[in-house]
């Protein structure tokens, strides 16, 4: 009963159907990536920058048999974009609490953010709304801004046309471009 | 908002961007009607899309390496698990499906092209490197604008891991220094400069061998950070970080500005010593810029007391704050390190009593002025170190993709190659017989290297596609594993020549053998012929009657396309002669054969192939076995071309029919050296044994080659010790598998005639005399005969077939002298006259031959 799960076996049951396996993925895949990422965001690794994406894609290769199939890792992603999104979302909490009380706060340097700077909390509470509105709309930008993949790669996930994809996030980046300017 | 509402506004969010911007109004005011709110959030919403710019195109922390990850290839490059990711580039392990090895690529994160250019230039330089310290650049590439570094793949883990807080022992903190400056002062020879010597760029094997990575390299990887920060001495931003873990190695002339030299990396070695025998690196700093002043203002921290003093004085000499002061080079610390002084560590000082710490002090002081005395003084860079021989097998060609087609040009490549090598001094190659052995499979090197006792092995792949040829080659050393140097080319099919020449030089370079400052002349500029030449010699070397003939068509029409192409002329003779010694003895084969010959040696007259064949072609017995003629061809042939291992093997085989035997067995050791598991070379070897009546040395070649069917070698051995019975069986159960055998019916009559069944001996004498009619080689059934008449006592008709067979290509005086089963006849005065004259011919050839 206890033995370790592989991520693999649970992707491939989570494929056939067994929507129990894909729960069980969850915190196997989160507990990977919060490890690695609380190690740049801790600077244990000095010169060593996070890129949240390319975490993201490491993270699969050190946890899947690539042997599995495209859907597996499509859920794969979808799991691990989410995941991304937490550990980002969370360390930006932690960060604006840290300021408020007027700490020094060194993670800052760890963590190479966006260009353009993009508050995360608030992008967060946004995604959060849109989902109610138009889940698909949110998942798509969990996949490319959270989890770095392309169009056809969201696409493929998603089993939509491109063109679909590409019409989704436009509408989904005006409105949470709106939404972020309201509030 | 409803989910139907919620459609309306995306539907008609999209509706209007379709339309062109003039109709938007219009359509809005259509589409809302008198729905104020979906109006406001329509018009939210398209003013977003037109403000919105690039937000969120970039996913969060910059954008994705699309080269890195997802199980993607790269080329033959197969991308795996991420092995470091940083500020400085990612580093991912990877699988060389072409070359079947692993490999770790380094992909640059900068998109600046003039770094990556640099990066580029200073990766290929340092991809001359070959050291057994240093981790070997295999390839440098580029893919979607991305420079990427394919390198050796390491296992071990980085020495700053390695180090614990309170720094390794005397003995390991100075076996890993020794390694590292082992290393750097190779680089430093070579006018390289590593720049960035720190405990994350060096790697501790589970054996305690350490490689340097990363020369020349990984500041240029993070050139943009690293001079900023450096600079400044201020960290700023989350790119400062890069700077962080190499600022506390960098000298003080670094800061300032000045660029990296080897002085520079001979400061960063002084702090790697001394972090590695405290644990903790000697300058400090919670801040960058408390980290800078420390270095400038030279205060670092002190070391344990029980470190030998001339170490000490060594770190100190590396860590002078002015760069004049420290040693030119690392190799000038090497030598330092070098000083078996260092290995005695001076007890801690607070278990020392007076006396002894006085004692202590003198000691280190002595040996400080030894070591002052010794090392420090300037030197020229070392003479390479002259060692044994260097051996290297090049093993076939492979495809890549496994395709047969152009299995003759594989071939052809490896050959050139082999012959290429051969022409080095200090080089020894094995020859293609050997090595032809492992091709089409895929091999261990370490078990190649010990099947045919080798160092070195050369193994490659070869695409042609049109006018296109890519080929990788790598050099490993079999003993450690490493490779030594490997390289891609992609290079038109014309340029074949000179990617042979390239690779054989880059060979003789990394095994730092003498270069061949002479010939490199293309054998035909016509890459047709050459094409040719290649598919004919194939097909020469499959030796069988059709092969043979179907090479003739192509090797004419190598010729035809050019007439110069005196390798192709000589292919065609070696092909002309083996289907005349083969298959069909004929004549005009030989003719034909003859007039290549004159050809290829009017246009080459040193053309080691053509002496080699004319050798062969003369020395029969149709030609009276000019012995004398066929070796000083032979000896030309393997002079311009020492790796022909069948000329060495050739030469052995004459030298055992007149005598010479300890030539003989030389030449034989010779071909053995180049083509280890070549059975004919021990066939050889047997028949020089032979002839020197080496009855148990025989038996016991038989013993370690149970393989070798050379039963007219053993039964003679065998009956000369005594064991009849054994022999009799060997040969009539040889005689069974082989009925035509001439000499096996020889060897017969001679156990029946020493058994006294004369009359079974005299019919084997006339069936093996009937089946050696018209052979070549007839001379050792003719030997046996007279041997068989001897034993039956009939003296004159022993002496017939002795005296024929010397003179018909046989005139083995030592062999003779001592045969026991010509001792029936030694008393007899013609047999006397007849072995005088067989000495006088020998002792002729031995002078003609010296």
């Amino acid at each position: 009963m206890n033995t370790p799960e592989s991520v693999t076996e649970l992707l491939q049951a989570w494929g056939h159907g067994d929507q129990d396996a894909g729960r069980r993925l969850v915190p196997l895949v989160y507990k990977d990536l919060r490890r690695r990422a609380a190690s740049f965001l801790r600077r244990e690794s000095p010169g060593h920058i996070l890129q949240p994406t390319a975490l993201v894609h490491e993270t699969y290769l050190r946890m899947v048999d690539q042997k599995v199939d495209w859907r597996n890792r499509s859920q794969f992603f979808g799991v691990a974009s989410q995941m991304m999104r937490r550990i980002l979302v969370d360390h930006a909490r932690g960060r604006h609490a840290a300021k408020r009380h007027g700490m020094h706060v060194a993670l800052d340097e760890g963590l190479r953010l966006p260009q353009r700077h993009i508050d995360l909390v608030r992008l967060d509470d946004a995604l959060t709304e849109l989902a109610a509105l138009d889940a698909r709309q949110a998942r798509i930008v969990e996949l490319r801004f959270f989890g770095g993949l392309t169009f056809e790669e969201v696409a493929e996930m998603l089993g939509v046309s491109t063109a679909t994809v590409k019409r989704d996030w436009a509408a989904a980046r005006a409105w949470l471009f709106a939404r972020l300017e309201e509030s | 908002m409803t989910p139907a509402r919620w459609r309306r506004l995306i539907d008609a969010f999209h509706a209007s961007l379709e339309r062109p911007p003039e109709e938007r109004d219009v359509f809005l005011a259509e589409t809302c009607g008198a729905d104020a709110e979906l109006r406001a959030a329509l018009d939210r919403m398209l003013a977003a899309h037109e403000q919105a710019g690039d937000f969120l195109d970039t996913p969060a922390g910059g954008p994705p390496d699309r080269l890195a990850g997802m199980g993607k290839t790269l080329g033959h490059y197969e991308l795996g698990a991420c092995l470091g990711i940083g500020g400085m580039g990612h580093v991912y392990q990877a699988y060389d499906s072409e070359l079947r090895r692993t490999v770790a690529i380094k992909f640059m994160t900068s998109r600046d092209p003039s770094a990556q250019e640099r990066l580029r230039r200073e990766a290929r330089h340092a991809s001359g490197l070959n050291h057994p310290n240093i981790c070997i650049i295999h390839h440098i590439g580029d893919a979607e604008g991305h420079a990427y570094i394919v390198m050796e793949h390491l296992t071990g883990r980085p020495l700053c891991e390695v180090i614990p807080s309170d720094g390794l022992s005397l003995e390991t903190a100075l076996s890993y220094a020794r390694q590292v400056a082992d290393a750097v002062a190779h680089a430093h020879e070579r006018g390289i400069v590593h720049r960035d010597i720190k405990s994350s760029n060096v790697m501790v094997g589970v054996d305690g061998h350490v490689k340097v990575l990363d020369f020349g390299i990984s500041r240029r990887m993070g050139d943009a950070f690293a001079t900023k920060g450096a600079r400044t001495g201020t960290a700023t931003s989350a790119d400062d970080a890069a700077v962080v873990g190499t600022l506390g190695y960098m000298a003080p002339e670094l800061l300032r500005g000045q660029p990296a030299s080897p002085r520079s990396d001979v400061w960063a070695m002084g702090v790697l010593l001394s972090e590695m025998l405290t644990g903790h690196r000697p300058f400090a700093g919670d801040t960058p810029f408390e980290l800078t002043s420390a270095i400038l203002e030279n205060r670092r921290g002190p070391l344990p007391s029980g470190i030998p003093g001339p170490l000490a004085a060594i770190v100190g000499r590396c860590l002078s704050e002015d760069a004049s002061r420290r040693p030119a080079t690392a190799a000038l610390v090497k030598d330092a390190l070098a000083a078996p002084v260092l290995d005695i560590p001076l007890p801690r000082q607070g278990a020392m009593g007076v006396r002894d710490r006085a004692f202590g002090w003198a000691g280190a002081m002595v040996a400080l002025l030894f070591v002052a005395g010794a090392v420090w003084t300037a030197r020229e860079a070392p003479a390479i170190a002259p060692g044994a021989p260097r051996s290297i097998a090049v093993l076939p060609f492979q495809s890549f993709g496994g395709s047969t087609e152009d299995d003759y040009f594989l071939d052809g490549m490896t050959e050139s190659l082999i012959t290429d090598l051969a022409k080095r001094k200090d080089l020894l190659v094995i020859g293609r017989n050997s090595v032809f052995q492992y091709k089409g499979e895929a091999v261990d090197v370490r078990q190649v290297g010990q099947e045919l006792g080798v160092r070195y092995v050369l193994e490659g792949s070869v695409q042609r596609s049109g006018d296109r040829l890519r080929l990788n080659a790598q050099l490993i050393d079999t003993v450690t594993g490493y490779h030594l140097w490997a390289d891609r080319y992609d290079r038109d099919a014309d340029d074949v020549f000179a990617l042979q020449d390239d690779i054989s030089r880059k060979i003789a370079m990394a095994l730092e053998v003498a270069l061949d400052p002479g010939d490199t002349k293309p054998p035909t500029r016509n890459i047709e012929a050459y094409d040719a030449y290649l598919q004919g010699v194939y097909l020469t070397w499959q030796d069988s009657p059709s092969s043979n003939e179907r090479a003739i068509p192509l090797l004419e029409k190598a010729v035809a396309l050019d007439p110069g192409f005196a390798l192709a002329h000589a292919a065609m003779a070696a092909n002309y002669r083996q289907i005349f010694h083969n298959f069909d003895p004929t004549r005009h084969w030989e003719e034909k054969a003859h007039v290549a010959l004159q050809k290829a040696l009017a246009l080459e007259p040193d053309l080691p192939e053509a002496h080699h064949t004319r050798g062969m072609l003369t020395w029969t017995l149709s030609n009276g076995f000019p012995h004398e003629a066929a070796i000083q061809d032979i000896r030309r042939a393997i002079a311009g071309k020492p790796s022909l291992g069948e000329a060495h093997r050739q030469l052995c085989n004459i030298y055992a029919h007149i005598g010479l035997l300890d030539e003989a067995l030389a030449e034989c050791d010779a071909a053995r050296r180049i083509d280890p598991t070549a059975v004919m070379v021990r066939s050889a070897t047997g028949m020089a044994l032979l002839h020197q009546n080496r009855y148990g040395d025989l038996l016991a070649l038989r013993e370690k080659n149970p393989e070798m069917y050379t039963p007219w070698l053993w039964g003679p051995a065998l009956m000369a010790l005594g064991r009849e019975r054994e022999a009799r069986e060997m040969v009539e159960a040889a005689i069974v598998k082989r009925p035509q055998d001439s000499g096996l019916h020889g060897l017969n009559a001679l156990l029946l005639a020493r058994a006294g069944e004369n009359v079974r001996a005299q019919e084997m004498i006339g069936r093996s005399l009937d089946l050696g009619k018209g052979l070549g080689h007839i001379h050792h059934t003719q030997h046996l005969v007279g041997a068989a008449y001897a034993a039956m006592g009939r003296k004159a008709d022993a002496l017939d077939w002795l005296e024929r067979a010397s003179a018909e290509g046989f005139p083995c005086f030592p062999y003779f002298e001592k045969d026991p089963f010509l001792d029936p006849l030694r008393d007899d005065p013609r047999f006397q006259r007849w072995l005088r004259g067989v000495k006088e011919q020998w002792q002729e050839l031995r002078r003609a031959l010296a």
